[in-house]
């Protein structure tokens, strides 16, 4: 076993590269990233500060994330952090403005009422025994209520710059003022001029958002991977009942990783507040949704026990270029919370996948994905073609009514449509049905792939994917071809799947 | 003479009208291994509980190196250095074997509670050095324990009661679920400890087993100790007839006995 041939080495690399919890996420960050530089014209996605900027836009639903991953390791699960992000970041910026608190006491208290936030969970949780699931449940809707009856559900008047310290501040903004009035002198004056010259293509974006988001996930992944509280949440999240036995203290340890959640919900809403004009008590709508996504995509296990802190933050950054990819390819926001739900789908049954040792499970899960990633792409002419299909079939029922003598209320007549609007329907209709019926032939092929498991369809349905990517690149809806290009490369990597696992089980022996 | 590692009197176990236990008399001698046997229900369970701390005992008197004790825990039981290996292993999947090794009792470089820094290095070498001790060989010793055979799982969790029960060690079916290497492996740890002089109660059902490892056997039935005897002295037959109360009837020379 001295000397390895250049293949073998090559499969042990890969074997061990996807054993690891993130490399899905990392993956999906890459091929996304590659896709949006091709589609966007004009400024390249890889600037700095372009990246910069996603960082600080992720920077407070980073937090959750981060807060939601210990809890989700101990095998346990937190519904409320949007509602206690949205608690905090009302009632922070409620008495900054309305009980003359100096902002840094206001901060203060709304840490520590994250913490407290965390201990009522905790406790129910840990120490009477109450599921997870519905103490948090009941807090997402106890916290909203709270956020709302303790603010008025009204907005605050614009925060003090304080709160800028946790969001936009941008730490060499003082020093390029000062270099610019000509106050700087020697050494500072060249830095000055440094940062002057490279304000607009890397300094600008630097904000306190993006250094406050980084910094916390490196002290969180320090403590998960080498203090006491990690190794407990992992324990516990991999077997309650033995740690228990071992001696450790399960119910504080969980009682821990709920306090920390709420804080990280609490830091949040001050991320949030140091980007947003105003507070208000609706602030953090279906973060939770957003948050456990960022974990889950992540290669963090919902059974506990199993991820990494890294992995949550690539699953956040994924979280945002996913957006950003989605709006891209035209989709509205109701779309992208469909395609958002599909995508935790796909990465828990992922998770579940990673963990067998059968290539055929394995293969089944990359048709799966062809068949997903096929889905996607008929989301960008489907998308359309539904919403027009179902206008129009409005219309003309409305104006079967009229004919049939009935009278119409008011939201009935708004479905009517002239002439103009019709026509234009009718042309989104006729333009996208045919795509919309190809991309959907290609999930069928997915579909029989996945279970047939046949070599040869798969290659062949490989090929028929890049032919679509290649003819919808022709057509126009360029952002969608990425798709289907790596629908193609899972579909040609399936084939090799049994091999590898041989390959690998020879190399470990 | 020296010290008598356990010396138990009367020992008494009553859920409301059910007799579990009835005045259980039991000594240990130092570096004596002692197996426990009897059907399901003889009371084997009860006994190892209300001695580990896991049951609060009716009545009796349980001496530990000579002082009395009356464990309100098993973590009590395990920090007076009485350490168990539970059918169910107590052990985290998703976590490497030094880990596991020392879950709940981690080195620490300095200790600031739950943000106590962990000496991996330290553990990993002690854990090195601990398989080596107890004859246990696994390949990897960063490898989560998922991947591990249940051979693989129980030697860790044996290492682990062996590295730190210096005073006595519980198993509680130990080679039950396991392949005939397996269980000639970790019955081969077993002899180790007995090399090493470190007393140990067996439960098992396995008589052969039985024999082949301990001194001495201790027969439950109903509730109460029916026999004690020394292995080299007895048959398989005698030990059958005691566990099923058959004495006179005698058991089948071939019946098989698990």
């Amino acid at each position: 076993m001295t000397s390895k041939s250049l293949q073998d080495k090559a499969i042990g690399v890969t074997v061990s590269f996807f054993r690891k919890e993130w490399s899905g996420a990392l993956l999906a960050i890459l091929i996304l990233a590659l896709a949006i530089e091709l589609v966007t014209d004009g400024k390249p996605f890889f600037h700095p500060t372009n990246l910069m900027t996603i960082l600080n836009n992720s920077a407070a639903i980073g937090i959750v994330a981060g807060g939601m991953t210990l809890v989700i390791l101990a095998a346990g699960i937190d519904l409320s952090v949007g509602s206690v992000m949205g608690l905090i970041a009302a009632v922070t910026g409620y008495i900054v403005s309305y009980w003359g608190f100096p902002p840094w006491l206001a901060i203060m208290s709304g840490l520590a009422m994250g913490a407290l936030v965390g201990i009522i969970h905790g406790t129910l949780v840990a120490y009477l025994g109450m599921p997870a699931f519905i103490v948090t449940l009941a807090g997402l809707s106890i916290w909203r209520g709270t956020a709302h009856l303790s603010t008025d559900a009204r907005a605050t008047p614009k925060l003090p710059e304080t709160f800028d310290l946790f969001g936009r501040y941008n730490p060499f903004a003082e020093l390029r003022a000062d270099y610019k009035a000509g106050e700087l002198s020697g050494f500072m004056e060249s830095i000055g001029a440094f940062v002057n010259e490279h304000w607009m293509d890397f300094f600008r974006t630097f904000q306190m958002s993006m250094i406050i988001f980084i910094v916390f996930f490196i002290l969180l992944a320090v403590v998960v991977s080498n203090m006491r509280l990690g190794r407990y949440i992992y324990a516990i999240g991999s077997n309650e009942q033995g740690s228990r036995q071992a001696g450790i203290n399960t119910r504080l340890y969980t009682l821990y990783t709920y306090v920390i959640c709420s804080m990280g919900a609490a830091l949040g809403a001050m991320l949030f507040l140091g980007r947003a004009p105003y507070a208000k008590s609706d602030y953090g709508q279906m973060w939770e949704l957003d948050a456990i996504a960022a974990v889950v995509i992540g290669g963090t296990s919902l059974f506990g026990g199993r991820g990494t802190i890294i992995g949550t933050f690539m699953g956040v950054i994924l979280l945002k270029l996913i957006n950003n990819g989605l709006t891209l390819a035209q989709l509205e926001t109701f779309w992208q919370m469909v395609v958002l739900g599909l995508i935790i789908l796909v990465a828990v049954g992922l998770d579940i996948v990673r963990q067998s040792k059968s290539a055929v499970k394995v293969q089944r899960m990359l048709g799966v994905v062809a068949l997903v990633l096929a889905l996607f792409a008929c989301l960008t002419p489907g998308s359309a073609l539904i919403s027009s299909a179902i206008s129009l079939h409005e219309h003309n029922s409305m104006v079967a009514m009229q004919a049939a003598g009935l009278d119409l209320a008011a939201n009935q007549t708004a479905r009517l449509l002239d002439a103009p609007a019709v026509a234009e329907l009718q042309a989104i209709v006729s333009g996208n049905w045919q795509s919309f019926a190809s991309l959907l032939v290609l999930v069928l092929g997915a579909v029989a792939v996945a279970v047939t498991l046949k070599r040869s369809l798969a290659l062949i349905l490989a090929a028929v994917y890049v032919a679509a990517a290649v003819l919808l690149v022709s057509m126009g809806m360029a952002a969608v071809a990425p798709l289907l290009i790596l629908g193609a490369v899972v579909l040609a990597g399936m084939t090799t799947v049994p091999y590898m696992f041989e390959r690998a089980r020879t190399l470990e022996g | 003479m020296s010290q008598k590692v356990l010396e138990i009197r009367g020992l008494t176990k009553h859920y409301g009208g059910v007799h579990a236990l009835n005045d259980a008399d039991f000594d240990l001698a130092p570096g004596e291994h002692v197996a426990i046997v009897g059907d399901n229900g003889a009371g084997k369970s009860t006994f190892v509980r209300n001695l580990t701390g896991v049951e609060q005992r009716t009545r009796g008197s349980i001496k530990f190196y000579g002082e009395e004790v009356n464990f309100d825990s098993p973590l009590e039981a395990r920090d007076a250095g009485i350490e168990t290996v539970y059918q169910n292993l107590a052990l985290a999947d998703e976590l490497d074997v030094p880990a596991n090794i020392f879950l709940g009792r981690e080195k620490t470089k300095f200790n600031l509670g739950p943000f106590s820094w962990m000496d991996k290095k330290g553990m990993r070498q002690e854990s090195e050095a601990l398989l080596e001790k107890t004859g246990v060989k696994i390949p990897d010793l960063s490898q989560s324990l998922r991947g591990m055979s249940g051979g693989q799982r129980q030697c860790v969790a044996i290492s682990r009661a062996a590295g730190w029960g210096e005073k006595l060690i519980i198993m509680d079916e130990p080679t039950a679920a396991l392949g005939i290497q397996e269980t000639t492996r970790v019955e081969n740890i077993i002899r180790g400890l007995k090399d090493q002089g470190i007393p140990l109660i067996l439960i098992s059902h396995n008589l052969r087993q039985v024999f082949n490892l301990v001194d001495r056997i201790i027969v439950f039935r109903q509730g109460r100790i029916v026999g004690n005897v020394v292995a080299a002295e007895t048959t398989g037959n005698e030990i059958v007839s005691l566990i099923t109360g058959a004495a006179d009837q005698g058991v089948h020379e071939n019946a098989s006995y698990i």
